[in-house]
């Protein structure tokens, strides 16, 4: 009989955390849910949206602490970055379900298709801003040509 | 055009990144368009620069223009 207090399955090392600031464990708490919800392909589909942007409200909350209020450490940088792709990637699958499952109208939880949408070319918009590639001469150029700014 | 009207033009789109990410869910169709919009203007009068492109080139004015909002947000919360 597994104990009452029996580790949980996470998508980590617990060891890794051992020593460290329980800060992204809850976000990545409930990312393990969500994965585990997709992988089993159930068929709770409105209920995996509202999970899915209860993640994200999260996701912006640590952003706002950790990347925008103080210098990001290395550590949030590389979690926020797999944060902001896992989220892309969970949300581009639950468009492709919305669009096959027509019978299931998001709107019946208050977010319209479209909203999906927006809300996942905004993530992927976010992506690019923060950890983009762009050289410092091509945003200094563009920034130039577009807004007349030096960098 | 001048640089300080370009000025406005990037505060412009900064706000419209910003009320965005910021609105109300079932505002953010809305608010997507407007800033598609803006974004849709500028690709128009630059055709060599892509919307992805545009999108990481401001992306640490707008770092700054967010972490600008959010403490004064918090300085009023404290006041």
């Amino acid at each position: 009989m597994p104990s009452a207090h029996a580790t949980p399955n996470l998508p980590f090392n617990d060891d890794e955390f051992s020593v460290d600031p329980k800060d992204w464990i809850p976000a990545l708490l409930l990312q393990a849910d969500l994965e585990l919800e997709i992988a089993e392909k159930r068929n709770h589909l409105l209920r995996r949206l509202s999970t899915w942007y209860s993640l994200i409200t999260i996701f912006r909350r640590l952003e706002r602490d950790k990347m925008v209020a103080v210098d990001p450490t290395a550590r949030d940088k590389k979690y926020h970055k797999a944060m902001l792709e896992f989220l892309i990637g969970s949300g581009s699958i639950l468009l492709l379900e919305l669009e096959c499952h027509k019978q299931i109208d998001s709107r019946h939880i208050g977010i319209p298709f479209e909203s999906v949408v927006a809300q996942v070319q905004e993530l992927r918009d976010d992506l690019r801003m923060w950890h983009g590639d762009m050289t410092t001469a091509r945003r200094a150029q563009i920034l130039t040509d577009v807004f007349g700014l030096k960098e | 055009m001048s640089s300080g009207s370009r000025n406005e033009e990037l505060e412009s789109l900064l706000e419209a990144k910003y009320e965005l990410e910021f609105c109300e869910d079932g505002e953010k169709e809305a608010c997507f368009k407007a800033f598609e919009q803006r974004i849709s203007g500028i690709l128009e009068m630059h055709p060599g620069i892509s919307r992805s492109e545009l999108i990481e080139a401001i992306g640490s004015r707008y770092r700054e223009f967010k972490s600008a909002r959010i403490r004064a947000q918090r300085r009023r919360e404290t006041l």
